[in-house]
């Protein structure tokens, strides 16, 4: 199962990427801000995008997950730190599959992230 | 009505009267007495007013009320003494319409600084907010940054015992992260309800040890809220004692139960009750252990100005914590 990572946060990056890594994720790539999760998902098609709603530069990870909903039609999840009910009810109406608040729990991350795997290859094998 | 307006309509009425009495007063007097003076009073009585042009009208109408007097007063006096009366009476109401306008004026900017320097201190109040926001959420980002590298650190150690001491520090490191990343979420900025916090803690600490379909029950209660140096150290002993309860006491995982209820107690204590219903541990352990957990657990109760027990009398692992809110200046 492919999937991209969109985080500005270098070292929560590789963090994700070792942890998605280690339950079979085939990581495709890591981007920062909106252009490059944009160009990563053009030139990688993931099946599932991890997506950190603070990135850096002026669209946030809630608009980028419209354009990949728009553009690629792909799944993903939130990761968010400001979960004030303004911003979480913004996140949750772009309807994604999960949504994993910060301060990230690694034991935590790897269980939702195995149980979307479960539920993404099922949805895949029914297609 | 408010109050103030109230006040205005009734020194309307009030001035009105008082005219009407100088006036009577002043056409039964003879010219010779100074009966245009006494209206001075309606122009004090008038400072009441919000708008400086209902004293501008007082003034006014006293002045012709006054030259009313001169037509219309029985005659008395000399000619020059009745014209220098009128003259003083006209000279009285108009030095006092300046003088009460200049005071009214000065009230004005008084209020106008005031209000403009109460305008101040909410926008300095407001970015200070933002600030102590930022500060809260790069805290509890650069928390999650030391973990994110624990955990990296971590996938090169190959002795699972080694791991797992990386794996207790994340937990520490979370259970302090928490409580920034939900001070930023406060109104207040100053303290914490401390149910959704114990939920969050004690939820995340299950789904980590035994996964999403976590066997183990807990139920928290806690109707208080915290600031954020008691926070702290009571989320540390609380995560010691659960990361203890899920580690030790159930060793057959069916019917594991955690049980943690703080209440407000004798002031300004408070107590916290926190239960496994597991293979519970000796007393002995208990205070000469030199398991860190253990340590931890007895030196923040000391931070908290509390005092902890181990009750054995029951099934399980039961401890009683009393602690106080602690402020450091």
């Amino acid at each position: 199962m492919k999937l991209a990572i969109v985080e500005d946060d270098l070292i929560i990056q590789m963090f994700l990427e070792r942890v998605a890594s280690s339950i079979h994720f085939n990581v495709v790539g890591t981007a920062a801000d909106h252009e490059q999760a944009i160009n990563l998902i053009e030139a990688t098609a993931p099946d599932v995008v991890l997506l950190d709603i603070g990135i850096s530069g002026s669209v946030d990870g809630i608009d980028t997950a419209r354009v990949i909903q728009e553009r690629f039609d792909i799944p993903y999840l939130f990761m968010s730190g400001n979960t004030d009910t303004k911003t979480h009810d913004r996140a949750i109406s772009t309807d994604p599959i999960g949504f994993i608040t910060k301060p990230i729990d690694e034991f935590s991350l790897k269980n939702q992230l195995m149980q979307i795997k479960t539920t993404l290859e099922k949805s895949l094998e029914t297609k | 009505m408010t109050d103030s307006h109230r006040n205005q309509v009734l020194a309307i009425l009030y001035s009105g009267i008082t005219s009407i009495l100088i006036l009577i007063i002043d056409l039964n007097l003879e010219l010779g007495i100074a009966g245009g003076v006494p209206y001075l009073i309606v122009i004090y009585l008038m400072s009441y007013q919000k708008e400086i042009r209902y004293i501008l009208y007082a003034a006014i109408i006293t002045s012709i009320l006054t030259v009313v007097g001169y037509y219309f007063s029985p005659s008395g006096g000399e000619t020059y003494k009745v014209l220098t009366n009128r003259f003083l009476a006209l000279l009285a109401i108009w030095s006092s319409y300046y003088y009460v306008v200049k005071l009214m004026k000065i009230q004005y900017d008084r209020i106008k600084l005031e209000k403009a320097y109460a305008n101040e201190l909410e926008e300095r109040n407001a970015e200070k907010e933002i600030l102590l926001k930022e500060i809260h959420h790069r805290v509890k980002n650069n928390l999650q940054v030391i973990t994110g590298l624990l955990s990296l650190q971590a996938a090169f150690i190959e002795d699972q015992k080694v791991k797992n001491i990386f794996s207790y520090s994340q937990y520490r490191i979370n259970s302090m992260a928490m409580v920034h990343e939900m001070l930023y979420k406060t109104e207040d900025l100053a303290s914490i309800d401390f149910q959704e916090y114990l939920d969050k803690l004690v939820g995340d600490l299950c789904k980590s040890f035994r996964g999403n379909n976590s066997d183990i029950k807990y139920t928290v209660s806690s109707a208080i809220k915290l600031n954020i140096d008691t926070s702290i150290p009571l989320g540390l002993i609380i995560n010691e004692m659960v990361t203890n309860s899920l580690k030790y006491a159930f060793r057959k995982a069916q019917d594991g139960e955690i049980k943690i209820a703080i209440t407000a107690f004798k002031y300004p204590n408070f107590r916290m009750e926190i239960s496994d219903n597991g293979v519970g541990f000796d007393s002995d352990t208990f205070r000469n252990s030199n398991s860190l957990g253990l340590k931890l657990i007895h030196k923040l109760a000391l931070q908290l100005n509390g005092n902890i027990e181990k009750d054995n009398s029951k099934k399980g692992t039961h401890y009683f914590l009393t602690f106080q809110e602690i402020t450091q200046i």
